[in-house]
C-alpha cells in the first residue's frame, strides 16, 4: 500500500515534469558536446598542476609567440589601405590590455579576410581579429569584448599551456620549440577555459570603460546565426556569403553555445551591479562589399 | 508463354510419378515372369533327372554286366565336367562331380557313365540357375541400358526427327516420291521390328521399332491429306478414312504382343506425330479417333495404365495445338476454330469419363490406376479449357456445373457399386464447386484449379485409403504453393523491397485462399486422419506445406494492407498463430509466428521511420507502434505458456521487440529533453510489472531502459547549462525532467535491495544490477550538478551530495553508499582544488564563496561520519586501502576539508593573516578532536599549530616589514598555543584514556 502510494507519487512527479517541460517548450541542442566538454575540462584540470610546475617563462613565451605571429602575418599580409582600421583596433586593444594582470607586450592585428569569422590569440601577447567577425559588429564595445576575451586567453596562460602541451606532444624541449602553426591556436579551448576568458575578458573591458552589453549584443547576434546555420531553426536575417557561413560554422565548432555565454555575462552584470553604459559605434569599419561584387 | 510453362510443369509432375509407377509395375511383372521361367526350367530339369534315374534304376536290374562296356570307353571320351562358356560369361558346372568314380556310390557312378552328352541348349538353360548373383547384376544393368533404354530412346528421337522432317518444307521431291519414301521408312521399321522381336535379345528393340513404324505410318497417312508438299490425297475425308484404317491396323497389330508398353508407345508416338503438325481441324479429328481407339482397347484389355498416358497425350496434344495457334495469331485471343476446339476437349473428357465409369475392375491395383485417370482427366480438362476460355465471367458457372456433373456422376449406381469412383467423383465435384468462388475473385488464377485438383486427389486418397493419391494431393499442394511463392510472392517481395506500390486486393485474396487451403491440407489432414497420414514423408510434406502457408499468408497481408498498417496486421497474424499453437499444440505455428513477428517488427520499424504525418492530431507513428507493441506483448504472453522450444527465450524476444518499439516511439515523438524521463518512467513500469509477475525479461528490459535513459541525458539534457542561482537552475526544463528520473533510479535500487534481503533474488545478477542502479542514481545527480549548475557552484552541489550519500549510508547501512561517499568526496576535493581555487583571483564570480560553502558542508558531514562509525560493530581489516578508507570514512571526511581550508586560507589571505588563520583553524580542529575523542584529529590540530609556529619563525619574522603586524601575529599564535596547552591540561585524564 505504502509502496503503491510512493509509486503513484513517482509517476505523478514525472507527469508534472512532462507538463512543465511542454509548457516551457524548451529547446536543446542534441549531441555529444556535453561528454566532449567534460572530457576536455577534466583533462585540463588534471594537467593543471604539472603545467603550473613546468611553466614557460614570459620571455620564452614572447619569443615563441613573436616567431609564430611573424610567420602568420607573412602568409596573411594585412591590407595596404586598412592602416586606419588596424590602428583603431590596436588602440581599443591597448585600452583593454591595460587592465590585464600579466604585463606583456600586447599587440593587436587585423586580418582582412572576410571568411575569417574568428579571433584568436597567440602566446606572448599577439591578438588577431578577422574581417568576417568584425563585419558582425556594430559598436566599439563589442570589439572590446572580443579583444578582451582573446587577451584573457593569454592572461590566463591558456596559450602558454597549449605551447607546453604541444611541446610534450612533439617530444621537443620548450626551449627548442620555435615554430608552431598559428592554426593550433585558432581551434578554441575547453569549455571552462572559454567561459573563463569570457568572464575575465568582459571584466577587463568593463574596467577599461566599455559597456558589458557589447558582449551581450555580440552573443545575441551569434546566437541568431547559430540557430540559423547550425540548428537551422529559423530564417537568417541577412544573407551571408557561403564562405562566411563556413567560417561561422567553424566558429561555433570551437566555442561554447552563444546562449550559454550570453547567460553567463548576464549573471555577471547582475552580480557585480555593473552600470548601464551606452555603447559607442565603431569608428572605423571594413569597406562595404560592393567593391568586391 | 507463362501458361505453357505451368502446363508443362503440371504435366511433368503428373507424368513422372505415373511413369515411375508403371515402370515399377512393369519391372515387377517382368521379374515375376522370369521367376516363373526359372521355376519351369528347374522343374524340367528335375523331371529330366527323375527320368534318367528311373532309367538307371531299371538298368542294373536286367543288365548286371553293364560295367564292362563302361570301362571299355576310353577316359578322354567320357563327358568331363568342364566349365562351359555361354554368351561370353564363364559358367560353373551345375553339380560338383567326383573326379573319379568311387565304389561307395555306385548309382551316381553309373549315372555318370550312362549319362549321354547333354544337348547344348539344355545345358545352357540349366546352368544359369547356379550362376553367382553379383556378376549377373552389373551385367543386367548394362544389358538393360543397351538393349532396353537405348532402342527406345533411339526410336523416339528417330520418329520426332521424321515428324519434323515432314513438317518442314521438303521441296526437292515430288509429293508422291516423298510419300513413297516415308511409307518405305515406316514399313522398313515395321518389318525390321517384326523380324527382330522374334529374337530374344532384340525383343525390346524390335517392339520399339514396330511401335515407331506404326507411328510413322499413321503420321504419313495423315500427312498425305494435310501437309503441303506431300499431299497426294485431295479429299480430307478420304485421308481421314485412311488414317482411321492405319490406326486400326496398328492397334490390331500391336495387340498381338500383349504388351501395354508397345501399344502405348504406338499411341503415344501417334499423338506426338499429330501434335507436331498443327493443321486444324483434321489433326483434332485424328486425335479423337486415336483416343476413341485407345479407349476401346483400354476397356477390352483392361490396360488402365495405358489410359493414363492416353489422357496426358490427348490433352497435351491439344494444348500444344492451342499454343501454336496463339503463337501464329500473335497473342492469347479467340480464334476461328474455337467452338470445334471446345467441343473436342469436352469430347475427350466425356470419352475418358465414360471409360472410367463403365470399366470392369479386377483388383485393387487396377482401381488405383483408374483413379489416377479419373482425376487426371478433369484436372487436365480444366487446364486446357482455361487456356481457351475468353469469358472469365462464365468460368464461375462452368466450374459449378462441372463440379455438379462430376458429383452427380459419383452418385450413379455404377460408381457406388465400385465405391472408388463414388469417393473420387464426389470429392472432385465438391472441390470444384468449392473452387468456383475463389477462382472467380482471384481473376481466374490457375492455382485455384490446381488446388481443386489437389483436394480431389487428397480426399480420394483419404476415402479410398490409397496412399498414392494422398501423396499426389500433397505433392500438388506443395507445387501450387511453391509456384505461388515464385510467381506471385517473388515479384511482390521485389516490389516491397524497391519501395514500389504493391497494393493488390485480388492477389491478396488469391494468396489468402491458397494459404488457407495449404494450411488445411497441412493440419486438418493431420488432425482428422492422423492414423492415415502416418508416414514420415507425409509428415514432412505437411510441415513444409504449413510453412509455405505462413509465407503465403504474410504475403497476402502485404498485398492487401498499406505499408504503415502491415506491421500491425502481421503482428496480429503472429498472435493468432501463437494462440493457435497453444490451443492446438502445433509447434510449427510457434516457429511461423516467430518469423512473421520478426518481419512485423522490421516492417513497423522501417515504415515507422518515415511516418511523420498525423491522423486527427494523433501522430501516425503512435498509431503504428502502440498496437504493434501491444500485440508483441500479447505474443510474449502466449509464447511463454505454450509448449514450444525454449518458451522463455521466445517470450523474451517478443517482449523485447515491443519494448524497443515503444522506446523508439518515445525517442521519435518527444522533444529531446523529455526522452530520458519517458524512458525512465517506462523502465520503472517495466521493472514493477516484471517484479510483480514472473517474467524476468521485463525486469531486465526495465534496467536497460533506465540505463538508456541515463545515457541519453548526456545527449540532450546536459548540453545546456543554466547560469544563475539554484532556483533558476532548478527551474529549467532540462533539470525538471531529470529530477524525477533520479528518484526513479534510487527507487528501483531500493526495490532490488529489499528483494535481496528477503533472499528471493539470485545472487550473481543481483549485485551487479543493484550496484549499477545505485551508481546510476548518484551519477545522474552528480552529472546534473556538473552540467547544469554555474561552474563555480558545482562544488557546493557536490559537497551536498557527498553529505547526503553519507547520511544514506548511515540510514540504509548499505556498503555501496560508503564507496559512493568516498568517491564523491574525492571528486569534490578535486573540483575545489583544481577549479575553484584557480578562479579565486576573479573578483566577480562566486568561486571563493562556493569553495567556502563546499568546505563548510563537508565539515558539517564529519559528525555524521562519527554516527556512521557507531553503526559498525567491527571494521574489516583489509589490505585494500579503498575498502579500509570506506569503512573509516570519518578520516577522509575530516582531513579533506581541513586540508582544503588550509590551502584556501593560504591562497586567499596575505601575510601574517595566513598564520593567524591557520592558528585559529588548528584550535578549532583541536577542539573538535577533543569532542570526537579521535587521536589522529588531535595530531592534525597539533601539526597545524606546529606549522603556524614554523611559518612564524622561518618566514614571517623575516619577510614582514610592518612591525605591528609581526608582533600581533606573534601575540595571536602565542595565545592560541597557551589555550591549547590549557585544554590539554584540563582533559588530561580523558586524553590518557584515549591515548
Ligand atoms: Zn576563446
Amino acid at each position: 500500500m505504502k509502496r503503491g502510494i510512493a509509486l503513484l507519487l513517482l509517476f505523478s512527479a514525472a507527469g508534472l515534469a512532462f507538463y512543465y517541460s511542454s509548457r516551457h517548450n524548451a529547446q536543446s541542442s542534441v549531441g555529444p558536446e556535453a561528454i566532449l566538454n567534460v572530457v576536455a575540462d577534466t583533462e585540463r584540470e588534471i594537467s593543471r598542476v604539472p603545467l603550473r610546475l613546468t611553466r614557460l617563462s614570459d620571455q620564452g613565451e614572447i619569443r615563441i609567440g613573436d616567431a609564430m605571429a611573424r610567420a602568420y602575418l607573412n602568409r596573411n599580409p594585412a591590407g595596404a589601405d586598412e592602416d586606419a582600421l588596424a590602428h583603431y583596433i590596436a588602440t581599443v586593444g591597448a585600452t583593454v590590455a591595460g587592465r590585464a594582470r600579466r604585463k606583456l607586450p600586447y599587440r593587436f592585428h587585423y586580418i582582412a579576410d572576410p571568411s575569417l569569422v574568428n579571433a584568436f590569440a597567440l602566446p606572448g601577447g599577439h591578438v588577431f581579429i578577422g574581417e568576417g567577425l568584425l563585419r558582425l559588429m556594430d559598436t566599439e564595445d563589442e570589439l572590446a569584448s572580443v579583444l578582451g576575451h582573446e587577451l584573457e586567453h593569454i592572461d590566463n596562460y591558456h596559450c602558454a599551456e597549449r605551447v607546453q602541451l604541444q611541446a610534450r606532444l612533439r617530444h621537443v624541449p620548450l626551449s627548442g620549440l620555435v615554430q608552431l602553426p598559428a592554426e593550433i591556436f585558432m581551434a578554441g579551448y575547453s569549455k571552462d577555459q572559454e567561459l573563463e576568458a569570457d568572464r575575465d575578458g568582459t571584466a577587463v573591458a568593463v574596467m577599461a570603460g566599455y559597456s558589458p552589453s557589447g558582449a551581450l549584443h555580440l552573443f545575441e547576434k551569434l546566437g541568431k546565426l547559430h540557430r540559423a546555420y547550425v540548428l537551422k531553426a529559423g530564417n537568417p536575417d541577412q544573407e551571408l556569403s557561403q564562405v562566411a557561413i563556413e567560417g561561422i560554422i567553424g566558429y561555433f565548432r570551437s566555442h561554447p553555445l552563444p546562449e550559454e555565454r550570453e547567460q553567463q555575462v548576464r549573471e555577471m552584470i547582475l552580480e557585480n551591479h555593473w552600470p548601464e553604459r551606452k555603447e559607442r559605434a565603431l569608428r572605423f569599419r571594413p569597406k562595404p562589399f560592393e567593391s568586391a561584387r | 508463354m507463362e501458361y505453357i510453362f505451368i502446363f508443362l510443369l503440371g504435366w511433368v509432375v503428373l507424368c513422372l510419378p505415373a511413369l515411375i509407377y508403371s515402370a515399377v509395375i512393369e519391372g515387377r511383372r517382368r521379374r515375376d515372369v522370369k521367376q516363373l521361367d526359372d521355376q519351369i526350367r528347374s522343374l524340367v530339369n528335375q523331371i529330366d533327372l527323375l527320368e534318367r534315374r528311373t532309367r538307371t534304376t531299371q538298368a542294373p536290374a536286367h543288365n548286371e554286366p553293364a560295367t564292362a562296356p563302361a570301362t571299355s570307353i576310353p577316359p578322354r571320351l567320357r563327358p568331363t565336367p568342364q566349365p562351359v562358356e555361354v554368351a561370353g560369361i564363364p559358367l560353373i558346372p551345375p553339380r560338383p562331380q567326383p573326379a573319379s568314380p568311387t565304389p561307395a556310390s555306385p548309382p551316381i557312378a553309373a549315372e555318370a557313365r550312362v549319362q549321354p552328352p547333354a544337348p547344348p541348349a539344355l545345358r545352357s538353360d540349366t546352368i544359369p540357375a547356379a550362376q553367382p548373383r553379383s556378376a549377373k547384376k552389373s551385367a543386367a544393368l548394362e544389358e538393360t541400358v543397351g538393349t532396353n533404354w537405348l532402342p527406345k530412346l533411339g526410336i523416339t528421337i528417330l520418329v520426332v526427327g521424321v515428324g519434323l522432317f515432314v513438317g518442314s518444307q521438303w521441296s526437292s521431291f515430288t509429293p508422291w516420291l516423298r510419300v513413297l519414301l516415308l511409307y518405305a521408312a515406316a514399313f522398313a521399321g515395321l518389318a525390321g521390328g517384326i523380324f527382330l522381336q522374334r529374337k530374344d535379345q532384340f525383343r525390346v528393340l524390335g517392339r520399339a521399332l514396330i511401335g515407331g513404324g506404326w507411328a510413322v505410318l499413321a503420321l504419313v497417312t495423315y500427312a498425305i491429306g494435310n501437309i503441303p508438299g506431300v499431299v497426294v490425297v485431295q479429299s480430307a475425308t478420304a485421308d481421314l478414312f485412311l488414317l482411321l484404317l492405319a490406326v486400326g491396323v496398328m492397334v490390331w497389330h500391336t495387340l498381338r504382343y500383349e504388351s501395354q508398353l508397345v501399344t502405348g508407345a504406338a499411341f503415344l508416338l501417334g499423338f506426338v506425330a499429330i501434335g507436331l503438325n498443327p493443321e486444324p481441324p483434321y489433326n483434332l479429328i485424328a486425335g479423337v479417333i486415336v483416343v476413341a481407339g485407345l479407349t476401346v482397347i483400354v476397356l477390352r484389355r483392361r490396360w488402365f495404365e495405358l489410359e493414363v498416358f492416353g489422357i496426358l497425350a490427348a490433352y497435351l496434344n491439344h494444348s500444344y495445338w492451342l499454343y501454336s495457334i496463339y503463337e501464329r495469331q500473335g497473342g492469347w485471343s479467340p480464334f476461328p476454330q474455337l467452338n470445334s476446339s471446345l467441343a473436342l476437349v469436352i469430347a475427350y473428357w466425356a470419352l475418358f469419363r465414360i471409360s472410367y465409369l463403365v470399366r470392369k475392375i479386377a483388383d485393387e491395383r487396377q482401381e488405383s490406376v483408374s483413379t489416377i485417370s479419373g482425376l487426371l482427366n478433369p484436372v487436365l480438362f480444366l487446364a486446357v479449357m482455361r487456356y481457351q476460355a475468353f469469358h472469365p465471367e462464365l468460368a464461375f458457372y462452368a466450374l459449378l456445373i462441372m463440379g455438379a456433373v462430376e458429383f452427380s456422376l459419383g452418385q450413379l449406381g455404377v460408381s457406388r457399386q465400385r465405391k472408388a469412383p463414388f469417393y473420387v467423383l464426389s470429392s472432385l465435384g465438391a472441390a470444384l464447386m468449392a473452387a468456383a468462388l475463389p477462382f472467380r475473385f482471384s481473376g481466374s488464377a490457375l492455382e485455384v484449379l490446381w488446388l481443386a485438383g489437389a483436394e480431389a486427389f487428397l480426399l480420394a486418397g483419404v476415402f479410398t485409403r490409397e496412399r498414392l493419391f494422398r501423396g499426389f494431393g500433397l505433392i500438388i499442394s506443395l507445387l501450387v504453393a511453391g509456384y505461388a511463392l515464385v510467381v506471385r510472392v517473388g515479384p511482390l517481395a521485389q516490389q516491397i523491397s524497391e519501395g514500389r506500390s504493391h497494393s493488390d486486393l485480388q492477389l491478396s485474396l488469391l494468396l489468402a485462399v491458397i494459404a488457407i487451403i495449404v494450411y488445411a491440407n497441412a493440419h486438418l489432414t493431420r488432425h482428422l486422419w492422423a492414423e492415415i497420414f502416418d508416414h514420415d514423408e507425409e509428415h514432412l510434406a505437411q510441415s513444409v506445406l504449413s510453412y509455405f502457408g505462413s509465407i503465403l499468408a504474410a504475403a497476402a497481408i502485404f498485398a492487401a494492407v498499406p505499408d504503415k498498417a502491415a506491421g500491425i496486421a502481421l503482428a496480429l497474424l503472429g498472435v493468432l498463430l501463437n494462440f493457435a499453437a497453444r490451443k492446438l499444440a502445433i509447434s510449427e505455428f510457434n516457429v511461423q509466428a516467430h518469423w512473421i513477428s520478426a518481419v512485423a517488427f522490421i516492417q513497423t520499424a522501417v515504415a515507422g521511420s518515415a511516418a511523420d504525418a498525423g491522423w486527427h492530431s494523433v501522430p501516425q507513428r503512435v498509431l503504428m507502434f502502440v498496437p504493434a507493441a501491444a500485440l508483441f506483448y500479447l505474443g510474449s504472453h502466449l509464447v511463454r505458456t505454450s509448449r514450444t522450444w525454449k518458451p522463455d527465450i521466445s517470450a523474451a524476444g517478443y517482449s523485447w521487440a515491443a519494448t524497443v518499439l515503444l522506446g523508439w516511439l518515445a525517442w521519435y515523438q518527444l522533444p529531446p529533453l523529455e526522452v530520458s524521463l519517458a524512458w525512465g518512467v517506462f523502465g520503472l513500469a517495466l521493472f514493477e510489472i516484471g517484479y510483480a509477475q514472473k517474467p524476468e525479461h521485463l525486469r531486465i528490459q526495465g534496467y536497460a531502459a533506465l540505463v538508456a535513459s541515463f545515457v541519453h541525458l548526456f545527449y540532450s539534457n546536459f548540453n545546456t547549462r543554466a547560469f544563475g542561482g539554484w532556483a533558476k537552475v532548478l527551474g529549467t526544463p532540462a533539470v525538471v525532467t531529470v529530477l524525477p528520473l533520479n528518484a526513479i533510479f534510487y527507487w528501483v535500487y531500493a526495490r532490488t535491495v529489499n528483494r535481496g534481503q528477503s533472499g528471493a533474488i539470485q545472487a550473481p545478477a543481483k549485485t551487479t544490477v543493484e550496484f549499477l542502479l545505485a551508481c546510476l542514481g548518484t551519477a545522474a545527480v552528480a552529472s546534473l550538478v556538473r552540467f547544469e549548475v554555474t561552474p563555480e557552484i558545482v562544488v557546493v552541489g557536490y559537497a551536498l551530495l557527498t553529505v547526503a550519500l553519507l547520511a544514506t549510508a548511515w540510514r540504509t547501512r548499505q556498503e555501496i553508499f560508503l564507496y559512493q561517499t568516498l568517491a564523491m568526496l574525492a571528486v569534490t576535493a578535486f573540483r575545489i582544488s583544481m577549479h575553484n581555487f584557480y578562479y579565486l583571483h576573479e573578483q566577480f564570480t562566486s568561486s571563493l564563496t562556493s569553495a567556502v560553502w563546499a568546505i563548510g558542508i563537508l565539515a558539517a558531514g564529519v559528525p555524521l561520519s562519527f554516527k556512521l562509525r557507531g553503526n559498525e560493530q567491527e571494521r574489516p581489516s583489509s589490505t585494500n586501502w579503498g575498502k579500509v578508507l570506506a569503512h573509516h570514512l570519518e578520516q577522509p571526511m575530516f582531513f579533506v576539508p581541513v586540508v582544503l581550508m588550509v590551502v584556501l586560507l593560504w591562497l586567499k589571505l596575505s601575510g601574517g593573516m595566513v598564520t593567524l588563520a591557520w592558528g585559529v583553524e588548528a584550535l578549532v580542529v583541536f577542539l573538535f578532536a577533543l569532542w570526537a575523542k579521535e587521536r589522529s584529529f588531535r595530531w592534525a590540530g597539533l601539526g597545524l599549530l606546529v606549522l603556524c609556529v614554523g611559518k612564524l619563525i622561518f618566514h614571517d619574522a623575516w619577510y614582514f616589514d610592518d612591525v605591528r603586524v609581526r608582533y600581533l601575529t606573534w601575540i595571536g599564535v602565542g595565545a592560541l598555543l597557551l589555550l591549547v596547552s590549557y585544554l590539554y591540561g584540563r582533559n588530561r585524564e580523558a586524553l590518557r584514556e584515549y591515548l
